[in-house]
């Protein structure tokens, strides 16, 4: 698969000094002719390239990696502030629908004591209690459909 | 031993290391640092892409995306020769994704322009050679072309080429072998 004189032979393409016996052997041997076919035309296409390929001045390539770096810590930075929005919008939902249906359980809580404090003491003003829920209701309702709009406010904004 | 294609002709492998040990010393590449790697490697980086991905105008984006990664990686590295082939890595990895993104597309290949076929040096046999390459490894694998470039061009050893190429070290042998000799076969080149 590979000739003993490889690398002699990689040697001689590369400071292009050919002794007469190695060139000998390259002739003959079938593995040297092709090393010697594609390494020495992949090492003159280097050498030409190398000598006329034009690329961006070192302090350019390193000016556009810094303004990179800053444009995707600024991206980084947006996304963070979004998810902490998003979070806290959430967070808060679930404490007001929380501090609601705490609310609403007290007030079934009262609204029961209450009953039975207007049966026991016969004052037919307290039936006014169970009212109090409508509002409450509202609220929670009116917090269920502006979640979703605030959530879509704050998502856009990315 | 001095360092040739990739790291260009100026600097010993010992002046290299000792380059190397500076910068291990910072915790993130800084400019001059960057600079003076990117200036003793930029061209050839750029030659690799350009003859990998068959494109040049594709091969002057992946340039910028590959320095850019490799700064970005921060990085410490043993020695010049690490870090020589973690940048080919990173330009490979590149050039792979492009490719694969273009998989639809046609490729074509890195052709010499003709300012680079006009050089007043150069004969029109070697500028010829050179077209006839471009056309020959445009009928080889991408990690053929990959492999056979990093051999003969960069002259990178097995090891190096298995591990920017991710392939096995041991696969390398037979695996150069068959593309050597496809590529040779399509050349059909002469003794120099």
């Amino acid at each position: 698969m590979n000739c003993p004189r490889e690398s002699e032979v990689l040697d001689a393409l590369t400071t292009a000094r050919w002794p007469d016996e190695l060139h000998a052997h390259a002739g003959g041997c079938a593995l040297c002719a092709d090393l010697v076919a594609v390494a020495a035309a992949l090492h003159e296409d280097l050498q030409d390239a190398m000598h006329d390929v034009v690329v961006p001045a070192s302090g350019l390539v390193w000016w556009r990696a810094q303004r990179r770096e800053r444009e995707e810590a600024t991206r980084a930075a947006a996304r963070t502030i979004t998810l902490v929005q998003t979070a806290s919008v959430l967070g808060a939902i679930a404490v007001a629908l929380t501090i609601l249906g705490g609310v609403s359980v007290m007030s079934d809580t009262w609204r029961d004591w209450l009953a039975g404090l207007t049966s026991a003491v016969r004052f037919e003003s307290f039936a006014v209690v169970p009212q109090w829920n409508v509002p409450l209701m509202l609220a929670a309702a009116a917090c269920l459909v502006l979640a979703p709009v605030a959530l879509y406010f704050v998502v856009a904004e990315k | 031993m001095r360092i040739e294609g990739i790291m260009g002709d100026a600097l010993t492998e010992v002046e290299l290391d000792a380059q190397a040990r500076d910068a291990r010393a910072l915790p993130l590449m800084d400019e001059d640092t960057f600079r003076g790697f990117y200036d003793r490697t930029a061209r050839s980086v750029w030659v690799y892409l350009s003859r990998i991905s068959g494109d040049r105008q594709l091969a002057d984006d992946l340039l910028q995306e590959t320095y850019y990664r490799f700064y970005r990686a921060g990085r410490a590295y043993e020695s010049e020769t690490h870090r020589r082939n973690a940048l080919f890595l990173i330009a490979t990895n590149i050039a792979r994704d492009s490719m694969r993104r273009r998989r639809h597309s046609q490729v074509v290949v890195a052709l010499p322009d003709r300012d680079e076929l006009a050089g007043e040096d150069r004969t029109a046999s070697r500028a010829e050679g050179r077209t006839d390459l471009a056309r020959a490894m445009e009928k080889l694998k991408p990690v053929q072309r990959e492999m056979l470039w990093l051999a003969y061009a960069q002259g990178a050893s097995h090891n190096e080429i298995a591990a920017i190429l991710g392939l096995k070290s041991a696969s390398i042998r037979l695996l150069l072998f068959r593309a050597r000799k496809k590529l040779a076969a399509l050349l059909r080149r002469r003794l120099p």
